[in-house]
């Protein structure tokens, strides 16, 4: 459960940076800021709770090794 | 000369750095067949990587002062420019987030044994974050800093191990068939050396006069550092416990001594990886976000750097699940990382020669 | 004619009064004696301080005049003998010439005079000891230059302190300050700039620097930002620093403070500006670089082997102060093993009987060592013997004894607080740094350790003093890096100033023919 304070920390120093940079965007580019921050948090988030999420190296070693 | 850019020492400086941080995989060719000719192969993989390194500088000469999105985006149609970089990007996320749990698992069995990974990745993410915000003068004296603290921990490590050189261990020399040479230099050379290619990201923040001698120099000069490691290495502990071992240099340095009183120093060698790693994933963070910034047309590359480097710590603990897993992917990983670094500057090149004159005016 | 207006013109007047500093502006005088007059003396009300006396001439009794000033701020016996015997017994007539004219020419014995017509100036120079001249019929009035204050005498300085040198220090008039800076530097070279700040204190600010070797962008940035200060009263120098700083959340100085005229004056040579501020003897010379915090002015005037060695020792009890508390918790909790064994033994066994771990009981002393610091600059002297014995006595040796405290702990602590005091100009940079490099420390072994001192190298790396790079001398060339920063080269090869800071026409400071060659 320390890592969901950690989380916790460090959702809060990006919304203060978002606060300080979003004016000064457009309205696309805060979009796809928002995008990236909550995909990568949902990451973190079920790598805390041990979800498994295959990505490009097992598919790759699978493909190698057949 | 520019005092925004970098200088062309403190290039040299970052290359080195950057080359150097992944010397922290490069000792685990010796599991495969060459043994204890792992240093001719070393020597060989940079020959590999010469003429890679000249097109490098022949594409930085062609368009001074861009960096290779802006080439790209030159070179080709907006259509296949954006996806070219779409691929790019993707693949530089991907490697950032290995090298970083590279870093992390290096530190994590070495020195904090049981801390879990995430708090470690975090404290390098955020450094490096801090890093890349800053002006790249920062980077460029930081590097400098970090270059020397890092030669004068090798010299010391080099000169504390001549009492303990075995070099029967190193013999015999050219044991093994060339075939194996060759292949193990060739994962040699896929893996830390050409990734050079995400270093042209930033080219546009470099003030050169000569692209080609600067990376020469870059490249000759890690070449003889790491060589040395490596010899240390193999004289120092001997190829049949090297090939267990994950760390190579660690465990080398654990068996120094100064008389009675310095023992143990390997949390010395830990300083040095740490510190390059720090240089070599701000170096990933600044390309990815200036990628970023080109595909959403965004004027400055620090508002992206937040969620760009967020996504990467995000990807971080699912690429392995456990560090033999790391090590057994390496290899593989050089055929997978054929196309981008080393097929996309090749094709970059001939369209270079290719392409007409008074197509190549650009727009500032 | 007194209370010959209307009355809602009162009422309209007495309601400006209360918006005191947008409207003053707005008010000048006019030729009716008595409406100035009334005027002033409403605008002074309850300022029992405030001494109005009036004048007739004895040969023409159509000559009028008022005086008015502050009693405590002016200089009686010039007032008398000057302003009032001349003005009662002079012989001019009112010609058709500008009779204030002719009044400030040829009457009043006083040396300068200025003048006026806005009464905004008039409350700011009569509340620093000019006297005021009205005279009937003209609505222009002179303000006579009388002032006399009691200052403090010219002292030491006591944060600066230094072996052989002048001992000259600044006192709390901006004149006689600036007088100090003129008898060093005898040529006109050396500009003053005055400038108010303060919208209720009226501060005089005087910005001093020499023309031909100050960066023109660096003196037009200052402006700009001197110009953009909407504060209410300035006390102090810090007041300034904190609001035209520019990296304002930094523990590390970016703006220098000296009390001494002879460090002002060397740096001005050099091309920095200074700023002198009135009623504080602190003044402040910018850009300043970071190995500015590791030099003293002593370092020129004692030989440069000593010197260089003295800087060395500052840099390095600055490291030191900041990390031993962490490398000592780094390797007693997590890197046991880089200790020699007989060492950590030793250690471990005057840990054992100890209850509480090792990082909180660095903390706890090093707090402790922070409040007998602090305690030790605020109590009066009499407080001191006993305070001193408390903190030796009682704190180190007993806690040792009771077992509440390891005894390396009391060294660390002894060696940390002694090198912090090496520096006192950065005791609020050495004790954030100190206490994020435990911390992290702490929780993270070496690790942490090296991430902390990372955080802090790039932070120091990134910090600009008004657009310089405080780190500059990483960044130079072999030949002038070693020659004034952390060593210090002797005279004849200090030839040139520095590039970022001095003008660029205006290099070479030093082309003395002092040669070995001749030997």
């Amino acid at each position: 459960m320390l890592f969901l304070v950690v989380l916790v920390m460090f959702a809060l120093i990006i919304i203060f940076d978002y606060n300080k940079i979003k004016i000064k965007q457009s309205k696309k580019q805060n979009i796809i800021y928002i995008l990236l921050t909550l995909s990568s948090f949902l990451l973190l988030i079920s790598y805390v709770f041990n979800f498994k999420i295959p990505i490009i190296s097992h598919v790759l070693r699978k493909i190698i090794n057949k | 000369m520019n005092k925004q850019l970098l200088t062309e020492k403190q290039i040299i400086v970052l290359i080195i750095l950057f080359l150097f941080g992944s010397s922290v995989v490069i000792g685990i060719d010796i599991n495969s067949e060459i043994g204890q000719d792992a240093w001719i192969s070393l020597i060989l993989s940079f020959v590999f990587n010469i003429p890679l390194v000249l097109i490098f500088g022949y594409i930085i000469n062609k368009f001074p002062q861009k960096n290779i999105y802006q080439i790209i985006d030159i070179l080709f149609g907006k259509l296949t420019a954006k996806i070219l970089i779409s691929l790019f990007l993707i693949h530089i996320l991907y490697l950032g987030s290995i090298v970083l749990r590279n870093f992390s698992e290096y530190v994590e069995i070495t020195t904090l044994s049981e801390t879990p990974l995430l708090p470690i990745m975090m404290s390098l993410i955020l450094i490096s974050v801090y890093l890349s915000k800053s002006k790249i003068k920062t980077l460029g004296i930081f590097g400098n800093i970090v270059l020397a603290i890092l030669l004068v921990t090798i010299s010391i490590t080099l000169i504390l191990s001549f009492s303990i050189f075995k070099f029967d261990n190193i013999k015999p020399i050219l044991n093994h068939s060339i075939n194996s040479i060759f292949k193990s230099s060739f994962k040699v050379f896929m893996l830390p050396f050409s990734e050079l290619i995400v270093m042209l990201g930033i080219a546009d923040l470099f003030d050169f006069k000569n692209p080609s001698k600067t990376y020469l120099k870059g490249i000759i000069f890690t070449g003889i550092i790491l060589d040395l490691i490596l010899i240390r290495n193999i004289t120092v502990i001997g190829i049949p416990l090297l090939k267990d071992s994950f760390f190579a240099s660690y465990q080398a340095t654990r068996i120094l001594q100064l008389g009675e009183f310095l023992t143990r120093v390997e949390g010395l060698i830990t300083i040095n990886f740490v510190l390059a790693g720090i240089v070599k994933i701000t170096i990933f963070i600044i390309s990815l976000s200036k990628g970023v910034a080109y595909l959403t047309k965004n004027k400055d590359y620090t508002k992206t750097i937040f969620p760009v480097s967020l996504l990467m710590l995000g990807i971080c603990p699912f690429l392995f699940d456990n560090v033999v897993d790391l090590f057994d992917f390496a290899p593989i990983f050089g055929i997978y990382a054929i196309p981008i670094q080393v097929i996309l500057p090749i094709i970059i090149f001939l369209f270079c020669i290719l392409k007409k004159e008074k197509k190549l005016i650009y727009l500032d | 004619m007194l209370f010959s207006k209307k009355k809602n013109e009162e009422l309209l007047f007495e309601n400006k009064l209360n918006n005191l500093n947008n409207n003053l502006a707005e008010y000048i005088l006019t030729e009716e004696l008595d409406y100035n007059v009334d005027l002033i003396s409403k605008l002074f009300e309850n300022v029992d301080t405030y001494t109005t006396r009036k004048i007739i001439n004895e040969n023409d009794s159509k000559l009028k005049y008022v005086l008015i000033y502050c009693e405590g701020l002016v200089n009686n016996e010039v007032i008398n003998e000057s302003i009032i015997k001349p003005l009662v017994l002079s012989r001019n007539k009112r010609t058709k010439k500008y009779f204030l004219d002719t009044v400030q020419n040829e009457i009043i014995q006083i040396g300068s005079m200025k003048k006026t017509n806005s009464v905004k100036e008039i409350i700011e120079k009569i509340t620093y000891g000019d006297t005021l001249l009205i005279i009937d019929g003209y609505n222009e009035a002179l303000l006579l230059n009388t002032p006399k204050f009691n200052l403090r005498s010219v002292s030491e300085p006591e944060n600066e302190k230094i072996l052989l040198g002048p001992r000259e220090g600044f006192t709390e008039s901006i004149l006689f300050n600036i007088s100090m800076l003129h008898r060093k530097l005898r040529t006109n070279d050396l500009k003053i700039i005055y400038k108010t700040l303060g919208k209720r204190s009226n501060t005089k600010i005087a910005i001093c620097y020499m023309k031909s070797i100050v960066k023109k962008e660096i003196l037009q940035d200052l402006n700009e930002r001197l110009d953009k200060i909407n504060i209410d009263g300035i006390l102090d120098s810090n007041y300034i620093i904190e609001l035209i700083k520019d990296n304002k959340l930094s523990p590390f100085r970016t703006i220098g403070t000296t009390e001494r005229p002879d460090v002002v004056v060397g740096k001005m040579l050099e091309g920095r500006i200074a700023l002198l501020i009135d009623g504080t003897p602190v003044a402040l010379t910018l850009p300043y670089l970071f190995v500015e915090n590791f030099q003293s002015s002593e370092d020129y005037y004692l030989g440069f082997y000593y010197t260089s060695f003295s800087r060395i020792i500052r840099a390095l009890g600055f490291i030191i102060t900041c990390t031993i508390p962490a490398l000592y918790i780094a390797i007693v909790a997590f890197h046991h093993e880089m200790i020699p064994t007989s060492l950590f033994l030793n250690i471990t066994m005057e840990r054992q009987s100890v209850p509480l771990p090792a990082s909180l009981e660095a903390f706890v002393m090093l707090l402790v060592f922070e409040i007998l610091r602090e305690t030790g600059v605020r109590m009066p002297t009499g407080v001191g013997q006993a305070l001193s014995i408390v903190g030796a006595l009682v704190i180190g040796q007993a806690a040792v004894e009771a077992k509440l405290v390891a005894a390396p702990m009391i060294i660390i602590v002894g060696i940390t607080g002694i090198t912090s005091l090496l520096i006192p100009k950065m005791n609020a940079a050495n004790i954030i740094v100190r206490f994020t490099n435990l911390l992290l420390s702490s929780i993270f072994g070496l690790f942490g350790f090296l991430i902390s001192s990372c955080y802090w190298l790039i932070h120091i790396i990134n910090l600009k003093s008004f657009n310089v790079n405080q780190v500059d001398f990483l960044e130079k060339g072999w030949k002038t890096k070693f020659n004034d920063n952390i060593i210090r080269m002797p005279w004849p090869k200090l030839r040139k100033r520095d590039y970022d800071i001095a003008n660029q026409k205006n290099l070479i400071r030093n082309n003395s023919n002092v040669g070995d060659e001749n030997a």
